[in-house]
């Protein structure tokens, strides 16, 4: 099989730079390696085994020896990783200009639901949250994390009724940005990482705005400590 | 070092990140009362059927068994 290489590169060592050698890293990845790829977006740096395989994956594609392609390699899954950053600052920017916080007010607010029901409103943010949203990441992930928020706080505040602690009631948000994010991390992060990314960038905000309308709201009387 | 090396350490790279990330959750609901008394055994068990079920390791051509070491090597690792 020919090489695929850049023989306009500036420099030598960048002949193997090029789009189609990139493709095949980010399919390999995506074929092969999957959450185990993505997983060094946790660590924030890739560790050399993954540098190796996929050099090695590389050069047996394109005949050439793995030493030459481990270089490369390891540029172009920076350059990935990169753009792995940019497709998650689409979302962030999605949930800042579109995010209809207006119809989340309407999820939670109906005059039928009862002070301990978490159903009928955990129902609707599920169900007629994402009916109202078009983009695809904001209706599949953001009904998904406000229902652990919920969750969340009304575990907290069931221990606090446990423990005959005195009400008012406050949370760590620190500790809850930390446990949503692990939780999204170790559910949905690991396949759609672009969305882990975003989420990590939105949660802090996300809460800032949903526990007082939970709070106003009565369904929860949790409040953040910041 | 051939590619069925090195997916064995992709794998026990991955499993102590796992085992990592089950602690600071166990940790973190803990903290938030939403269970007590942190179990090892808990730990282990959710990192297996994670990195087996979830992160599809057989896809890597890595067995059951290679996995069940990297995860009690991997515990081991994060407990020291």
């Amino acid at each position: 099989m020919i090489p695929c290489r850049n023989l306009d590169a500036p420099d030598e060592k960048d002949v193997l730079i090029t789009n189609e050698n990139r493709n095949f890293i980010r399919n390999t990845i995506d074929k092969e390696l999957g959450a185990f790829f993505y997983s060094t977006i946790w660590r924030g740096q890739v560790e050399q085994p993954y540098v190796d395989y996929l050099s090695e994956c590389l050069a047996y594609e394109r005949g050439l020896s793995i030493s030459e392609c481990t270089y490369p390699a390891g540029r172009m899954i920076d350059e990935i990783l990169v753009e792995v950053q940019k497709e998650s600052e689409v979302c962030v920017k999605s949930y800042k200009e579109e995010f209809p916080w207006d119809i989340v007010g309407k999820c939670l607010r109906d005059e039928k639901f009862s002070n301990s029901d978490m159903a009928g409103p955990r129902n609707k943010i599920s169900q007629w949250l994402p009916k109202n949203i078009k983009d695809p990441f904001l209706s599949t992930e953001m009904p998904m994390v406000i229902m652990g928020a919920m969750d969340l706080l009304k575990s907290y505040e069931s221990r606090m009724h446990s423990e005959m602690e005195k009400a008012p009631y406050f949370i760590d948000k620190d500790k809850m940005v930390s446990y949503l994010l692990l939780d999204f991390q170790l559910n949905a992060g690991k396949y759609r990482f672009t969305h882990y990314k975003a989420m990590a960038k939105i949660v802090p905000d996300l809460l800032d705005k949903l526990v007082p309308m939970l709070k106003e709201y009565r369904i929860t009387t949790v409040s953040l400590k910041q | 070092m051939g590619r069925e090396a090195l997916r064995k350490d992709i794998v026990a790279i991955t499993a102590e990140d796992v085992v990592k990330k089950f602690k600071e959750k166990r940790q973190l609901e803990e903290y938030l009362g939403l269970v007590k008394g942190s179990t090892t055994v808990y730990i282990n068990s959710q990192v297996l059927d994670y990195i087996n079920t979830d992160f599809k390791a057989s896809k890597l051509g890595i067995k059951v068994a290679d996995v069940k070491k990297a995860v009690d090597n991997a515990v081991k690792e994060v407990q020291k």
